[in-house]
């Protein structure tokens, strides 16, 4: 709720990250707050923790299991790994073979597009 | 005047015949009972009201709103009114959503919606609701709402409990989280075909539900459950696929997508990824039974097949 209210004030990725940060520290099953944090790397470039964030998301139990595996293909994929990429957003399309954003992906990850 | 008012709202119900595939909805608010709980019961209905018009696109004229206070007060004699006076408006193809805001209380054998003034147990709410056309989705956020599930369960009906056993009484979040669906159907939407069902909302509070006591280290006071089968018998969201389900993911609560079959080219490849999503359910059906390194090549050829034709469909449009 913190880091939500932070987020709507405007307040920028670098000061929010902590909060993010903290919050995984007190509650490591908010699978909302690891997507989060997990967004912010990767918005500040650096993926390798972002997958860390993602992977916790999933494990976790988020409630949006597409754009979980999703966002777990593009860390994957600015990490150049394409193997774990393609694992992860074809993961994204057996929840939802129909979701537009896995299957650009998919083809970026194949070379089809 | 309030009894003006409701004449006028059950008469506008009662004039206007309703078109095919049409989509109604009706929340009832009952008594709060104190200060505390009026509040969230009316934040809400409110907030239920105002995502069913501007997210839904529900018409403001098919939302009756029954409430505590309310011009149109939650008493039994109005539940009476509405639910009478939308059987001769809705037709055989039209939806109809019933959402109770509140509390219930159950004896071990009969549960009951608390409405302002005398009660009405799940026998009443059965004979209110016999007869009513269209597809109903019926949905008590209450305490003690679980026997409504057996009482209520029938064909083309999907009736939802925010509760699955007596034990389970005390005042629910469920409603919050029901309503968090449909306002944030994006995230609810688990199969990302832009459309939101029954089933999705469902599922998406009752996981949000269990998460909420995760987080507060509680133990889980409300277990969700959902009939659509008409066996009255409920399942949760996340009990392994059984015989309920199949009406609930095909009944929408958002308005059919324009037909886009204009372009015979589009209609074309529309005709292809629908043939190739058929496929990979199928696939999907049968993973259990077919080595892992089989299934995954076979996903993958399908998935890769339908990304493009989808691409085409949208770079088309």
């Amino acid at each position: 709720l913190l880091a939500k209210q932070l987020e709507a004030a405007g307040v920028g990725p670098a000061r929010l990250a902590p909060a993010y940060e903290r919050i995984a520290q007190l509650d490591p099953f908010d699978a909302a707050n690891h997507s989060a944090l997990g967004r912010l790397k990767m918005q500040a470039g650096d993926a390798q923790t972002a997958a860390r964030e993602f992977r916790a998301a999933i494990a976790a139990g988020a409630i949006d299991q597409a754009s979980a595996h999703c966002d777990l293909a593009e860390s994957y994929l600015a990490l150049g790994d394409k193997t774990r990429a393609r694992r992860a957003v074809l993961a994204a399309i057996e929840v939802a073979p129909g979701y537009p954003r896995a299957q650009d992906l998919l083809l970026k990850v194949v070379g089809g597009a | 005047m309030r009894q003006v008012a409701l004449a006028l709202a059950v008469m506008l119900l009662a004039s206007v015949p309703a078109s095919a595939d049409e989509r109604f909805a009706v929340i009832i608010s009952g008594v709060s009972g104190s200060e505390k709980f009026a509040e969230s019961q009316k934040t809400w209905s409110d907030a239920l009201q105002l995502t069913l018009r501007t997210r839904l696109g529900f018409s403001a004229d098919r939302i009756t709103t029954l409430a505590e206070g309310a011009a149109t007060n939650a008493t039994r004699e109005n539940v009476a009114r509405t639910l009478t006076a939308l059987k001769q408006r809705l037709a055989a193809d039209d939806l109809l959503l019933i959402v109770l805001i509140g509390h219930g209380t159950s004896d071990g054998t009969t549960s009951k919606f608390n409405l302002v003034g005398p009660d009405m147990d799940t026998k009443e709410w059965k004979q209110a609701l016999d007869g009513m056309p269209g597809r109903l989705v019926f949905v008590n956020t209450t305490s003690s709402s679980f026997q409504f599930v057996p009482a209520l369960s029938g064909r083309n009906r999907v009736v939802i409990a925010a509760t699955d056993s007596a034990a389970q009484r005390y005042a629910t979040v469920f409603p919050q989280f029901f309503i968090e669906a449909l306002d944030q159907s994006a995230q609810a939407d688990a199969d990302k075909n832009g459309r939101l069902s029954v089933w999705e909302a469902f599922t998406y509070a009752s996981q949000a539900v269990k998460a909420a006591f995760e987080q507060k280290g509680t133990l889980v006071t409300e277990r969700s459950i959902i009939d659509d089968n008409g066996d009255g018998v409920g399942r949760e969201a996340t009990a392994a696929a059984g015989a309920d389900g199949v009406l609930a993911k095909t009944t929408f609560l958002d308005p059919e997508p324009a037909t886009t079959a204009a372009n015979a080219a589009i209609a074309g490849l529309e005709k292809q990824r629908v043939g190739i999503e058929a496929e990979i359910e199928q696939l999907k059906d049968r993973k259990g039974q077919m080595p892992a390194g089989q299934y995954e090549e076979e996903f993958e050829r399908l998935a890769i097949e339908l990304a493009r034709i989808s691409a085409k469909i949208r770079a088309a449009k």
